[in-house]
Formats: structure tokens, sequence, C-alpha cells
């Protein structure tokens, strides 16, 4: 942008140049005119700063508008840029007239949209002395003054007729509105001089000039500009002279035109304006506004009523016309000005994510329909994976991100024939889940087969999910296992169903080594899993049994070893219930790599859910401070109680999120500091479960809704601390294998 | 995609119908978080002129967010909206300290209104990121919600419109409150 403008102001630079040597150096139009005839080679040398500085100011008697300044040739021009064009103009007479607002414009260009330098309407200060410590030229200020003027009045023509190119033209009302462009908002609003006689005729000149959809503040200062305009050529009506009252009543104009004529409003008939409610409303305003400014408006009243309910009919048929980008601009993007922290986004670089979403807290969702249990945005995952598009990034990359993945098996990579267990724990999803996935989405039909075999299994409650992961196939002697290439990595699961026929896999090494499209071949179906919040366990960290109870599946018939058995579970989410897959290796030991890889991606590209536990809140769950200390003053039976649920987390939002990124090193510290705060947090909340069994003991009711809380939330910590340190535990043991 | 985000929505808020009035000082971020929450790439309704409204469709669910605001002057007009708002969402910029004060009293002028007496109050404490920023808790002490608030929900989320942190949250929390059954 910056580079942008520079050139932008060259340009006027450069067409004032040529217009000084005819002679007829005059009104802004005109420099707008020449700038644009300038020649495209000569832009384009006057690009760099330093080319600017040489022509700062540089003068003719001549032009004596008193916008120029006069500089004598020894600032050696030529050598500093070596603009034969120039050279060649300035030869004759030793002088170089350029008007000031070069500068002007090159240097606070910037500060247009920086607030730093906005927020002073004066923007011609910093420049000012930018000038004097450059040129050793004072007074200058005063001519700096129109020359700034005369940008401001190029900046607000070039929007008016939407050829102002350095902003997408839907943001052009954020950019008048802004509070730094003042001026260049008065100039625009000048332009559309004469302004009706009717306010709402003002209006929609207004919104036919410019996109006309901003942020509430912005529009604001744009309508107050309007009608410090608007009395200006409308001196004698009842308004008498108070802008203030105006521009009252055309903010009001605006929400009654939002409120008509948005369709997508809640409840729309309900919640429309009748025009009683808005001349009631907005008299109060006025009312509100001439007591307070000592204005009599109410001889005038029955006056400003009329016209209110005029206004009104006008707007209920006719909605402020919406401006449409103009054959000349083209820029258009999701780009706000009023957003600094935004803009400065822009300059990192971010991969959007497509994640699956998933609620972070493996919460109890608030209306559950059992008929979706596919997770959509997986199906689309895989879609791309399918089509051979590029998988998102999921995660902040490192510089030796590429070196472990490559390195071959660690808690990078992963790559492994397994056993995937084909059962499916529940009849309850059954065909008529598969017959759901052709719904929403066109790619899903395509897909199916993948979920034929991807049972989710048994949609648990909340409260089991915590307290175990299932693994009958382990158990269960029966147990039917598929054959399957399982790959992790980047923070992806890929699995790879191999069809029957293709009897020798290659393992993970030669040239076959961890191909993708390799195993896509040797594959009936295959799925992409991001492990977004995805947990894995080694089934005999948990489970002890007897070899004799169920042999065939617990030892290896090629290397006598015990097999080992992990699971992989995703938590309940927003588009499905939770899903658990269940896995076969060779032995314990690779489980546990399995594991490590899959708890290192997940806790590295998953958020900590801290900001449910910080939030302050008066709801009251039956343990509050109140509860506690001022428990005489209370009627607790006239106390509501709440009921405890975990919120829902940001992951929602997280299809294009950037806060995926999130560097390993910070991630690990963050994880460090939420365990062991979660700790805290649980060891509190087991304090007071005696004092709660205490208060609430007088009634059963109450004592019930109580300790469900106090049972939802303590199952709640307790299952999210357990899944946070093992993903702790995984990143820290990943760290010991980073280079440095 | 923004179809699904709706779609998840719709779960999360059942089939009620919500509108949401979002205020609060300039600069708090009210409009990163609209963005935020737009949730739009596919955009259903043709944009009106004039203010920001966000809405999210989804079967019978319609959740409206107003990104409301300007100068002291304008404020009686806000009363256009009051009727039929499920919750007051106010944003708060945490990290700056030296307007806390403008935005409690703003806060306080607004739910002060008797049309505003019962609704759900969420206060998004702001630019979590930042590294001065002021945590929930110290917000919620300032804005002194406790001592007078006693009538209405209210929830004080820290939250960062540009992560997203604590947006869902937020919204979640209103739709729980709004269920909480009113005695």
């Amino acid at each position: 942008m910056c580079a942008s403008l520079i050139d932008k102001g060259m340009d006027d630079a450069g067409g004032a140049l040529q217009k000084s040597h005819d002679g007829s150096c005059n009104e802004g139009e005109d420099v707008l005119q020449s700038s644009k005839s300038m020649p495209v080679d000569e832009k384009s040398l006057l690009q760099s700063p330093t080319m600017i500085n040489m022509c700062e100011f540089l003068q003719d008697d001549e032009v004596a508008d008193g916008e120029k300044f006069v500089v004598p040739v020894e600032t050696t021009i030529t050598a500093e840029t070596g603009v034969g064009s120039v050279d060649d103009e300035v030869a004759d007479d030793e002088k170089l007239v350029v008007p000031v607002e070069t500068t002007i414009t090159a240097e606070t260009g910037v500060g247009i949209v920086d607030d730093e330098v906005a927020d002073d309407e004066k923007l011609v200060v910093p420049v000012s002395t930018t000038i004097t410590a450059e040129t050793g030229l004072g007074s200058v200020e005063s001519n700096q003054a129109k020359a700034t003027d005369r940008r401001n009045r190029i900046i607000a023509l070039d929007i008016l007729e939407g050829t102002y190119t350095e902003i997408p033209y839907k943001e052009f009302a954020n950019f008048l509105g802004n509070e730094g462009n003042h001026p260049i908002l008065t100039a625009f609003i000048r332009l559309l001089d004469p302004l009706p006689l009717s306010l709402l005729e003002a209006l929609f000149n207004l919104s036919q000039s410019i996109y006309f959809i901003a942020e509430a503040q912005n529009i604001d200062r744009i309508l107050e500009c309007l009608s410090t305009e608007w009395i200006a050529c409308h001196p004698n009506t009842h308004w008498k002279s108070s802008y203030k009252l105006c521009h009252i009543v055309l903010f009001s104009l605006l929400i009654l035109n939002s409120d008509l004529h948005n369709d997508s409003l809640i409840d729309h008939k309900k919640s429309k304006f009748s025009m009683v409610a808005f001349i009631n409303n907005t008299m109060r305003a006025l009312r509100e506004e001439s007591e307070f400014e000592k204005l009599q408006i109410s001889s005038g009243e029955h006056l400003i009523i009329d016209e209110l309910s005029e206004y009104y009919k006008k707007l209920i048929d006719n909605p402020l016309p919406l401006y449409m980008e103009s054959r000349t601009s083209t820029v258009t993007s999701d780009y706000d000005f009023s957003l600094d922290r935004f803009s400065t986004l822009g300059s990192r670089e971010y991969g959007s994510s497509n994640l699956r979403t998933m609620s972070s807290s493996s919460a109890t969702l608030y209306s559950r329909d059992p008929h979706v249990s596919i997770r959509e945005v997986s199906a689309k995952s895989n879609r791309n994976f399918h089509n051979n598009k590029p998988l998102q990034r999921l995660y902040f990359k490192e510089p030796f991100d590429k070196d472990l993945i490559a390195d071959g098996e660690s808690s990078w990579y992963i790559d492994s024939l397994v056993s995937m267990s084909k059962k499916s724990l529940s009849n309850r999803y059954s065909k008529r889940d598969r017959d759901q996935v052709t719904a929403p989405k066109a790619a899903s039909k395509r897909n199916k087969s993948f979920f034929g075999w991807l049972k989710p299994s048994k949609n648990k409650t909340f409260v089991d999910q915590t307290s175990r992961n299932s693994s009958l196939s382990y158990l269960n002697k029966d147990s039917e296992w598929d054959r399957v290439k399982v790959q992790v990595r980047e923070g992806r699961m890929f699995i790879f169903k191999i069809k029957q026929s293709v009897k020798e896999v290659l393992y993970s090494s030669g040239k076959h080594r961890g191909s993708i499209d390799y195993y896509k071949e040797i594959s009936s179906s295959y799925f992409a899993y991001s492990l977004f919040e995805a947990e894995a366990q080694v089934v005999q960290d948990n489970i002890i049994i007897g070899c004799e109870a169920v042999k065939s599946n617990v030892i290896s018939k090629d290397t006598k070893k015990k097999k080992g058995n992990f699971t992989v579970s995703f938590p309940e989410d927003i588009n499905g219930p939770a899903i658990v897959l269940e896995f076969q290796t060779k032995d314990i030991e690779e489980s546990h790599k399995f594991m490590q890889c899959i708890n290192f991606w997940a806790g590295r590209i998953s958020a900590v859910p801290k900001t449910q536990f910080e939030l302050v809140s008066n709801e009251e769950y039956g343990w509050s401070d109140k509860i506690f200390t001022d428990l005489t003053c209370l009627d607790l039976k006239q106390t509501t109680i709440s009921e405890w649920k975990p919120l829902l987390g940001l992951e929602l939002l997280y299809e294009d999120s950037k806060a995926m990124e999130t560097r390993l090193d910070d991630r690990l510290e963050e994880l460090t500091h939420f365990t062991k705060q979660l700790g805290l947090w649980i060891d509190k909340h087991n304090e007071i479960k005696d004092k709660l069994v205490e208060v609430w003991s007088f009634d059963e009711g109450c004592f019930e809704v109580v300790m469900n809380n106090w049972n939802a939330k303590y199952l709640y910590m307790n299952s999210q601390y357990k899944k946070r340190l093992s993903y702790l535990k995984a990143l820290q043991k990943a760290m010991e294998s980073v280079p440095f | 995609m923004g179809n699904s985000i709706s779609k998840a929505l719709g779960r999360l808020f059942g089939s009620k119908e919500m509108k949401i009035l979002m205020l609060g000082l300039d600069k708090a971020g009210k409009t990163t978080i609209l963005y935020k929450l737009k949730l739009n790439k596919i955009k259903t309704a043709t944009p009106t002129v004039g203010f920001n409204v966000e809405t999210v469709n989804y079967k019978n669910v319609k959740f409206n967010m107003w990104d409301v605001g300007g100068q002291q002057r304008l404020r009686p007009l806000w009363r256009h909206y009051f009727p039929a708002t499920t919750a007051l969402i106010f944003v708060i910029d945490s990290s700056d300290r030296d307007r806390m004060k403008e935005a409690k009293e703003e806060l306080y002028s607004i739910i002060g209104e008797k049309e505003m007496e019962k609704v759900v109050l969420l206060v998004w404490a702001n630019k979590q990121d930042l590294k001065d920023a002021m945590k929930p808790q110290e917000v919620s002490n300032f804005l002194e919600l406790e001592q007078n608030l006693k009538n209405q929900p209210w929830c004080v989320i820290g939250s960062n419109a540009l992560s997203g942190q604590g947006l869902v949250e937020g919204l979640s929390w209103i739709s729980n409150s709004a269920d909480a059954p009113k005695k």
C-alpha cells in the first residue's frame, strides 16, 4: 500500500510538473486530469522514496498561487533522481516546479490509513516538520494547508467517481467516516452540493454516491458532516440552524431503513417499526437534544412530526439505494479500515485451516440431532483429499518440522500397516445415517463407502465419555479387523483400507515410503481425519488382561509378541457424536508410538479452552462466593440455580481460523500453564463439595440440582485435565527431538 | 463452509429467535467481532444500506446482531432497537484502561433503560491477546455488576475477536441463560 501511495503522490507531482510549464496550474480537477496523462514510464521511474525527496520543494515565482516553493536547482535534482524527463524540463530556467502536495501525498498517504497520524485532523503538521527539517525552508504551513485541501478534494472526487483505488469501494464509507479523515469527508460531502431540501433526499443522494454500509461510528460521523453541510445549504428551515437535530433525524432514518428493508431480520413483522414508534423515538431524541442545547423546537414540533411521517411513508416504499461497484473500481475484499489490528495481520502469513469443527470441550450439545452422525467438515476435508487438492495446513510451521517429518518414525510422523476394528457398536446409526450423508454435500455420495466402515461408536453421554473409552473390540475375540494403512502427519490421520486383492503392501521403506498416491491406489477406500481435539490412548495402559481369555486377539502369530491396541477418540461435537476408532498394532510399542504421534499433533493444533474457566458471571450454580460468605443474608429457596454446562468453544469458528497459528513452544507453555491451573481449579472444586452438601441439604430439589452441577463441572474439568495432560506429555516428549 | 457453521449455530441455539444488540465504545472491537461471526462466505440476505447487521439463518432460527453506536446525542435513538431484544452484548477493550470508566458509564446508561431491565447481559472483555489487558475478573470488579445488577443474568467473558476466542462461548452462554428458568 505504501508503495502505491507513493506512486500516486508522484503521479500528482508529475502532473503538476507538466502543468506548471503550461503556466496553467489550477484547481484540483485539473491536476487530477493531468496526473492521469502522465506517461507510464515516468511513473515507474519515480517510485523510490529517495526520488521523492528530490522534488520536494521547488518552485517558480511565476506560479504565484502560493502552493509552490522555490528551491535553487543546486539541490541537484538530476543527480539524485536520474530521471531524464524531469531534467529536460527543468534545464531551461534552472528551476523545477513541484507543488508541495507531492510530498504530502507521498508521506501522509500512509497516514490516512494509519491512526497514529490520522487522529490529528491536521494531517499537515507532521509532514511540515519533516519538510522544514529536510529542506531548511520555513513558513510553509499555510501553503501546505491549501495543498492538503487540494489533495483532500482529489481523494474525495476519486471516491465520488469510484476511481479511488487505494481501498475497496465497499470501504469508502468506513474510510470517510474514520476520525482522521475528516477533511476528506468534508470535501466529499461538499461535492454532493447542492443538497436537496428534504433530509431524506439528501440521504438518498449520499447512499447513491458511495457504498453506504459501514460501522456505526463511521456512519455517525458521515451523517454529522452531511447535516452540517445541509444546514449550510438551508439555514432558514424549522430546524433553525441546529445541525445536531438534523443529525439525529438522519441517523434515525438510517436505522429505520435498516429495519424496514433488511429482509433477514428476526421476526420481522413484529419488530418492524411502526410510524408512531419511529416518530416517538425520534422526537424523544430531538427533545432531549434541544433541551440539552437550550434550543426551542417546540414551536416547530408539529412541522417536524409532519416531516418525519412523510419520510416514513416514503422510506417504507423506497429503500435507500445501495451503491454498486462502478466499472472502474475493481478491488473487492473483506477489508476494514477501522480494524487497525486486523490490517496488521495482513503482513503475516497465514494458512487457513479447514478443520473439523467441534467443541473444545467434548461438551454436551444443547440440541442433539441423532440423525446426523457424519462430520461434514471431515467429509469435506476428505473430498479435498480425494480430489488431490492440497489439504489446508493445520499448524504453525516451524523450521524444523520438515526435517522431522521426513526423518521417519517420530512424534512428527508415523506410518504403518495395522488393523482397524470393523465393529459397529451401535445399531442406532444405521443406514439412515449413511443416507443422511448424501444430503448436505454433493461430494458426500462418493464418500458413502468411507462412512460405511467408519462407523461411529455408540453415542455415549458426556459422563460416560469422560470415564472410559470403549475398547470392546479388543476384549471380544470375535471382533473383525480390517487391514489398513495408517499414516499420521501434519495434524491429520490418513487411513487407507487396503483392497483385499493386494497381498503385499510395501512397508515404510523404499521408494513408495509414505506416498499417498500409492496408498490411494491400493485402497478400496480412504479417509483423512483432522486430529483436532482428538486423543489417543493405548488400551493396554488401562486394561490388563490374561492372555488366555482372548488369545487370538492378543498374541501376534508372527512375532509371538503381545499385540498392542490403541484407540483414537474424537469428542462429540456440533456436527456429530463422539467417534472412537480402534486399532491393533503388531506390538504394544508401536501402539505407544501412534499414541505419541497422534497426541502430539492433536495437542499442537488444539487450543486450550481456558476462556470458560475465567469467565465471571452472576449465574448461580450453587457455589458462588455469596453462598459461602453471606449465607445468612440469603434466602436460598428464592435463589435460581442454573444448570451448569460447559460452553461451546471457539472451534466452532475455526474454519478459517488464524488462531491455529500458535507456535509450538507457545502451545507448550500454554498447555503447561493450563494443566497446572486446571489442577488447582479441580482441587478447589473438590474442596467445596462438603460445604455444598452442608448448605444445600435442606432441600432435596436444590440439592440434586447443585450436585448435578458439581458433578458435571467436575467431570468436565477432569476430562479436560486428562486430555490436556496427555497433549502436554506428548509435546514435551516431542520437544526432546527438536534439534535446538 | 458458512453453511455448516450456520447449521452448527442452529443446533447450538435450538429453535429460537434472538435479537442481540451489540454495543460498546468505538474501537472496542465490535466490528471485528461481527466480521469474525459473519460466518457467511455465503450471504443470504442482500445487504441493506446503513448499519452492519449480521444474521444467521438456520431453519427457524434467526440470530441477529446489530452493531450500533454513535455519539451521545444519538443515544436516545437506540430505543429503536430495544423492544424484542433478547440479549445485550457490551464489548469492552480490556487493554484501554483509560477509557474503562467511560465504558462503564455507557454500559450503565444503557442497562438503566426500562426496556433493558430484563435483558441478558454479556460483556466481552475483548482484546485479551494484548499484554496489558484486564482479566475478566478485573473487568467485572471494575464494572461492579455484582453490586448493581440484581435482576438479570450477566456474564463477563474474556475474548479475542481476532482469534475468535470467547465468542462462541459468549453466544453459548447467552443461549444457556436465556433458557434458564426465571423465577
